[in-house]
């Protein structure tokens, strides 16, 4: 009975996953008593404040450009790297490997503190380009989107290299000697030959950093500022204010967001020619 | 030949003093091979013996570390792969699997940025000639093993390459579709008469379709010439075993006559080997008699010419066309004989009889003693 073996792990998910869910789904359909003290009945009066009022709207559209713009710089930085890993014969590899995978290896909070050294007003970056000249003033490199990106994009890279380069790892090099001595220069091969067939790596790939992103707390909390609200960050602060009802329609919304991307992901990358 | 596929350029391919080095290990050393234009030219040898990497060089996909590769009268060391204008069947054909037949066949031309009319109209006729018409919108994994090599083979001549390299593209299938697929490749070559270079491990598949073979042994090439040659006059021993099965006397030279040379093996026994008075080694040299199991004689004592050697029967494996005995000569030496299983053959003999081993003089090789 294989099928036994996966009873222990059905049951946790059933406990923690499934049902808390469960519980969210449903308080999300009532109102909280600060919203009502008398108690209510069951509506949908949480989700169309979310979506009927500017400011949640916007914090769900920059939720969303936020997982847009940290994925993007992950796929484009991290593809060349995937491909190297993927197909170097170096003795070295296990390096490279290890540089990949080290912001996995420090504490989310060292990490947070390391990228606010090196951003702050009089942070690493600043007094280098003061020193050399490039600008007069510090820039603001921090408590904003653009250093949010940053920590994100450099903490979820790994995601993205990994489940590319596995993927390219499968693409056998006959293919594109193949395709070069056909009269393919490197472009050529890249764009008609590598990036087609992984694109279900690009698909893996995109989806787990994408969701991640919209999920992630803590680097926001650290290095983003006032402006930099998003939906994990905007549950939180309505639970603080114990509103979880409201807190529970948001987290509904960032599950669909995830769901929706996943089959998505399924009917978007494929390959073509694929069994 | 007046289709498009057909306008092979047949060069002539020159490889001069090749080397290639992988850390600690020589792929290709000191390497030179010309192979005329429309000749089909095997690179035989077991693996790591550097004819892949020999191969992948005339390819461009591999610098070598010395030497020069001449296409057609012209240096190419330094022209990128994808400008060499060549031909490539790899290893289980590389088909694109994510392309159609069609997608696959007109890469080439798309890639040199072809007119679509002219496109169209090639593919057609090379699909033609490979026998795939009607099949343009399958995927490579909806075509038989068979039909594959018919796309690769196509997808390669349409771009009119200069030389066919064809990398072990056999490898993967099973006897039958082999010898199938081995005939068809030499047709369309011959139809073509493009010049081919052709990698493989597999003696019997260099034998069946080279005009030439170059056998191969650590980076070195050890004997080029025509698959008879290669099989009747192995220059190395290494060359006589690799091609073919073959028995090795080790001795030292004891006598000329006309025509032949005495050889006294280490085991005591005196044999004739036939040589011509210029190529014969001196007295006192050591040598090594290769003879073919088939070129054997095993017959009943007392009934032998000389040079005879007395043995007995150890084993009798019965292969269908042929039975082959195991044999073990009174002075020590192993040998394997082969007797065709015709209408003549007389009662096979049992293991344990007694028997002569003898051959023809002129059946017999002198290799110079030095193993590899």
């Amino acid at each position: 009975m294989p099928a036994l073996l996966l009873t222990p792990l059905l049951v946790f998910l059933l406990a923690f996953f499934v049902l808390p869910f469960g519980v969210m789904l449903y308080e999300s359909l009532y109102l909280s008593l600060v919203q009502n003290p008398a108690g209510s009945a069951m509506t949908f009066a949480n989700y169309t404040k979310a979506f009927g009022d500017a400011f949640y709207l916007r914090v769900l559209l920059q939720t969303v450009a936020l997982g847009v713009a940290v994925t993007a710089l992950a796929l484009v930085l991290g593809y060349p790297v995937a491909y190297f890993l993927a197909r170097t014969r170096s003795r070295r590899r296990h390096v490279l490997l290890f540089l990949v995978i080290s912001p996995l290896v420090v504490s989310i909070v060292i990490r947070s503190y390391g990228w606010m050294v090196l951003l702050g007003r009089a942070g690493t970056v600043n007094t280098l380009l003061q020193a050399l000249g490039l600008v007069e003033r510090p820039l603001p490199l921090m408590y904003n989107w653009f250093g949010v990106v940053v920590a994100l994009t450099h903490v979820l890279l790994p995601f993205m290299i990994l489940t590319l380069a596995s993927v390219i790892e499968g693409i056998p090099e006959s293919l594109e000697d193949t395709a070069a001595v056909l009269g393919a220069g490197w472009w050529s091969r890249f764009r008609h030959v590598i990036l087609p067939l992984s694109m279900e790596g690009v698909g893996a790939g995109v989806t787990l950093v994408f969701m991640l992103t919209i999920g992630s707390f803590v680097s926001i909390l650290l290095l983003g500022g006032s402006d930099t609200l998003v939906l994990p960050l905007l549950i939180y602060q309505q639970i603080t204010l114990l509103n979880n009802n409201f807190a529970a329609a948001l987290g509904m919304l960032l599950l669909v967001l995830s769901v929706v991307l996943l089959y998505a992901q399924a009917r978007i990358f494929r390959v073509r020619g694929a069994a | 030949m007046s289709t498009a596929v057909g306008r092979s350029k047949m060069a002539d391919v020159e490889l001069r003093a090749i080397a290639k080095r992988y850390g600690a290990v020589q792929a290709v050393a000191d390497l030179d091979l010309r192979v005329e234009p429309g000749q089909f030219v095997s690179l035989l040898g077991p693996s790591g013996c550097g004819k892949t990497t020999t191969l992948r060089i005339i390819a461009g996909l591999v610098r070598p570390d010395a030497g020069q590769v001449i296409i057609g009268g012209r240096v190419m060391n330094d022209v990128p792969v994808h400008h060499r204008g060549l031909g490539l069947v790899a290893q289980n054909y590389a088909l694109f699997p994510h392309m159609t037949v069609m997608e696959n066949v007109t890469f080439g031309l798309r890639m040199r940025n072809a007119a679509p009319a002219d496109i169209a109209r090639r593919a057609g006729e090379a699909l033609e000639m490979v026998r795939l018409t009607g099949l343009q919108d399958r995927y490579p994994r909806q075509l038989s093993g068979g039909q594959q090599q018919r796309v690769a083979l196509a997808r390669c001549l349409l771009v009119e390459p200069a030389v066919l390299l064809l990398d072990e593209p056999l490898g993967a299938l099973d006897k039958k579709l082999r010898e199938a697929m081995q005939v068809e490749l030499k047709s369309l070559q011959r139809q073509v008469g493009i010049t081919a270079i052709f990698v493989t491990h597999d003696q019997e598949e260099a034998l069946t379709l080279s005009d030439r073979i170059a056998v191969m042994h650590q980076g070195r090439i050890q004997q080029v010439g025509a698959p008879h040659d290669i099989y009747e006059r192995p220059r190395t021993r290494f060359v006589a075993e690799f091609i073919g099965v073959c028995n090795f006397l080790e001795g030292e030279v004891v006598g000329r006559q006309p025509g032949a040379v005495m050889i006294r093996t280490d085991g005591g026994a005196l044999v004739a080997v036939g040589a011509d008075a210029h190529g014969a080694p001196a007295e006192g040299v050591k040598v090594v008699v290769a003879v073919r199991p088939e070129k054997l004689v095993v017959g009943a004592p007392g009934t032998s010419h000389s040079p005879a050697l007395p043995a007995r029967v150890e084993a009798v494996v019965y292969v269908g066309t042929a039975v082959h005995y195991h044999l073990r000569a009174a002075t020590g030496e192993r040998l394997i004989a082969y007797r065709q299983n015709d209408a003549a053959a007389p009662v096979a003999l049992a293991p344990g009889a007694e028997v002569v081993v003898s051959w023809p003089a002129t059946a017999a090789r002198l290799l110079p003693d030095v193993s590899g």
